[in-house]
Formats: structure tokens, sequence, C-alpha cells
């Protein structure tokens, strides 16, 4: 399996350090509160620019899903393989990959967690998988 | 905040228009020059409407990345124009362009512009999951394979089945396709013209399951060209003029590119100022011009527009309603699915010869007003009217 290794920026960077100890890690807003997903600067609610990064559960449901039959892009998953959205309890949506379940069981509402998969020297994966609810 | 009011209305007409031999263009192997494609569309847009070249003062070019407006002016003899915009290739941009046209005419920037739209994507191997796909990767998608704006939408669309209890049920899409594709199949122009039934989209291959190979667009070459005019002027074109008659805009801009609501908020938004100030509801609507670039979007717009209900679509659809002869016959040329992939543009040429009355074997009945609609980043919609 070989995908394509995101670079850590000066904004996700918690987000990757925080993988690589098996932690997802994701921005808060000190003003509103919210956790929100993928990293910016400034909350996107409320634009507020003091953010604070903190542990979620890594635990939600699935949000929609798909599977991929085609390869776009030579440096792709081999298909075909799932790409899931999932809903974090915290609120924010993640992108990602499931394992562990087969297509007829992919369902809205699914309980899913969060575990770790390292793809490089730098860079350990999120993926997700069902999990008793 | 007042809320705004139309954004267009009533004072403009689309007077002529062209539109390159899809299937022909399909069948031929060599490399397309898309600028060579506008200027044909342009000299018959022109010829269409009666109107000579010198009339033109206003050009929109779509599609500029692959061919130059400077170009295509220089080479048409435009060198004196009062209005000239050019956008991105990109299907959003579609009605937005020609809505910006309707507006130019009705200020008085221009007083005749000719809209041209000219891809040779199929023979220069645009990929719409290759780097023009980037998008901006800011969810990681690409390292977790979401690739393809049709992966997306397939990704939303099997939260929509079972949302709407009809999980496992693939086979309820496949009206889509195989109804636009039977319209293909009377419009000599079409790329793809056999009949597809449902056993042999069921046994076709997955792209981003659950959307098949028949779910997605095509991808080929060829240009439109409109020419829109002042509603006074356009009495004396040569053929029957099509009413520009409300337009509107709503952007909806999701991480994950299909909005929670499957675009239901946008499309109220845009029926509150485009259908309702001019008096028009679902009823009204002879047919339905839907941005079909994934066959769901069929499905978000019929319900986002109040054909049905939402949820409702994928029965709603069934038994021929959405094909010529049925309630609401939708794309009659065969869609983007099936006639051409012009990124919209076909789509409104369809609207415009079902409303002069010259659509062949493919002609609607009293066909007296069309719906346009496109559900993306930008959603937009066009009414289009039969003049009296």
């Amino acid at each position: 399996m070989s995908r394509t290794v995101p670079e850590p920026t000066e904004v996700d960077a918690p987000f990757w350090s925080g993988a690589r100890r098996h932690e997802l890690v994701l921005p808060r807003c000190d003003t509103c509160g919210r956790w929100f997903f993928p990293p910016h600067r400034r909350c996107p609610n409320c634009l507020a620019a003091n953010v604070t990064w903190g542990r979620v559960s890594g635990r939600g449901d699935l949000y929609g899903w798909v599977e991929m039959h085609r390869a776009y892009r030579p440096f792709a998953l081999e298909v075909p393989y799932n790409v899931v959205v999932v809903r974090l309890d915290e609120g924010p949506l993640m992108i990602s990959n499931m394992t562990g379940v087969v297509w007829d069981e992919l369902r809205l509402g699914l309980p899913v967690g969060v575990y770790f998969e390292q793809i490089s020297d730098e860079i350990t994966l999120p993926l997700f998988a069902p999990i008793a609810s | 905040m007042q809320s705004p009011r139309s954004q267009y209305r009533n004072s403009s007409a689309i007077v002529g228009m062209a539109q390159s031999d899809y299937g022909a263009l399909y069948r031929f192997s060599e490399p397309v020059s898309p600028g060579e494609l506008a200027r044909q569309t342009f000299v018959s847009a022109l010829s269409d409407a009666g109107i000579a070249r010198t009339a033109v003062d206003g050009l929109i070019v779509v599609g500029s990345e692959s061919y130059s407006y400077l170009t295509l002016a220089q080479e048409c003899g435009l060198g004196d124009l009062t209005f000239l915009a050019a956008y991105p290739r990109s299907g959003r941009m579609c009605s937005v362009a020609l809505g910006h046209a309707a507006m130019a005419l009705q200020a008085g920037l221009a007083s005749c512009i000719a809209l041209v739209y000219s891809t040779n994507q199929r023979s220069a191997g645009v990929g719409y999951g290759s780097d023009y796909d980037n998008g901006n990767g800011s969810m990681y998608d690409t390292t977790y394979g979401l690739i393809s704006p049709g992966a997306r939408y397939a990704l939303a669309y099997t939260r929509y089945m079972d949302l709407y209890g009809y999980h496992g049920r693939e086979d309820l899409l496949s009206e889509i396709p195989i109804t636009l594709r039977r319209h293909a199949t009377v419009n000599p122009r079409a790329v793809m013209k056999t009949e597809l039934s449902r056993d042999k989209y069921l046994s076709s291959r997955y792209i981003a399951r659950p959307l098949r190979i028949f779910d997605f667009c095509l991808v080929n070459d060829g240009s439109v060209c409109l020419v829109m005019t002042t509603e006074e002027r356009a009495r004396d074109a040569r053929n029957p003029a099509v009413q520009v008659a409300a337009w509107a805009e709503q952007s909806a801009i999701d991480e994950l590119l299909v909005p929670p609501d499957y675009w239901a908020k946008a499309c109220r938004d845009m029926a509150s100022r485009s259908l309702d100030p001019v008096g028009l509801g679902p009823d009204d609507i002879s047919t339905l011009l839907v941005y079909d670039n994934f066959s769901p979007s069929v499905l978000w717009a019929l319900e986002g527009f109040g054909f049905c209900e939402p949820g409702t679509a994928l029965t709603w659809i069934q038994g021929g309603r959405i094909a010529l002869g049925g309630a609401l016959p939708v794309n009659t040329s065969g869609g983007m699915l099936s006639e051409a992939f012009m990124q919209g543009w076909n789509l409104i040429a369809e609207g415009v010869s079902q409303l002069r009355g010259q659509a062949g074997a493919r002609q609607i009945r009293d066909c007296s007003v069309a719906l346009y609609c496109c559900l993306a980043y930008v959603a937009s919609t066009v009414v289009l009217r039969k003049v009296d």
C-alpha cells in the first residue's frame, strides 16, 4: 500500500506530532469553544486567532463512505479501497479509511474508533475501525 | 441586512446558438484545437441569429485556460468591444457567465454579447482525477485516496441512500443514466447513442461505488456559442428569441463539496430570487436542465426545487417521469451523461432548441419554460422562457 505522504506545515504540525504519539489532537477555539478540523490559523466559526490544541476521544460515527474502484494516480492505494467520513464525537468531520468492515456493513451512524498506522518516519496516520457502541 | 432581490429579470434574450457535432468529434482521434472549435461555433451562432459580426460589442469566453480570448477576438474581428470577460474552465461558471451577460445587457454595458465555451479536454487528456482535481487538500483527501469530484458525490450519495431508507438499492439510480441515454439515441449530435439497459448498468464497473461508469459524465471535445442581446433587439433575430427571464446564484462552499442538506437551502434561496419574482413554480416548468456531472445531482435538483419532497426523488423518477413524454422531461439532449460534457453549456443550448421548437425528434410539446440549474460550490440557476 503506497500513499501520498503528507508534509506537515506550521499550521497542522501538532496534528501530526499527536498522531506519532497515537493521540488524535485537534485545534479548539478558545473564544467560542468549538473543535474544528482541518486545522486553520483562525477559528472558521468566530474567526478568533487564539486556538489551543487538545486531545479528542477518537470516537465518532460514520457519516459517508465510498469504495474507490479506479486508481486515479499512480501513487493511490490499491483498488478497491474505501474512503470514509467520520463525524467525531466532538463535532468535526474527518476523512479517513476504515478497516475491519465489509461494504454492506458500512452504515450511517456506525460507531467507529481511531487507531494509528505509521507510514513513514515522520508520518503516522489516523485510521478508523468499528467499535462497540 | 436586506435580502437580495432577484439578481436579474426580464430584459435580455438568447438569439443565436451553435454547438459542435460532439459525436463526430468523439470519433476523431487527432488533437483538436479548442480555438478552432470556438471560431466555428461563433461563426455559426452569428449566422443562426442573423446578426452581423460588427454588431457584437461584448464577449465572454469560458474555458480560457486552454485557449486565449485574445486569439479568438483577433481571429474573429472582435477588436472593438465595450464588454469583455474571461472565466475559468469550470462548470459552475456556465450560468454565472450567462447571468453576467444578462446584467451587462441590462446595464447597457453592451448591446450584443457572444458567449463562447470551448474545450479539447478529451484529445488533450484532461483527467478529472488528476492534478486538475487537487482541491485544497485540506482534509488530507489525497492521502486517504479521496480523489476526483465523482468520489465526493459518491460519498455524499451513500449517506443520502442510508438517510432515506435506500441502503443497498443501487438499481434505482439507473433510471437516470438509462433515461438520458434514451434521449441521446434521438439526438444526432450526441456522443453516446446506444441504448442502456438496467442489466447492462448493473453489470457495469464501479468507478466510485456506488457510482458506476454510466453515472459519470462524459469527457469530450466541443464548443458552444450563445449570442445574447436586449429583448428589444431580439425581435429582429432570424430565429425565435429565448428570454432569459431570471437568474440567481448561491454559493455553498462545503469542505466535502456536497453540502449536508444536498443544496436544499441553496435551491430554496435561488428559487426565491429567480422563479418567485417572475411568478413561476415547479408546475410551470416544461423541462429541467440539470448539471448532470454525476447521476445523483439530478435527484438533489428535483428535491431542491420542489418537484418532489426531500428523500423521495429516487422513487419519484421511476416509471418515465423524467423521460420525454413524461411529466417533467430532464436533459432531453441526453445531458452530460450521454450527449456531451460541455460543462453546462450544451444543456442551455438544448433549452434554447426546445423553446424555439427546433428539437426535432426530442421536441417537448408546448415547451414554454426551461429551468437550468447547477449544484456545485457555486450553485446557480437560469429561467429560460419562450417569447410569445
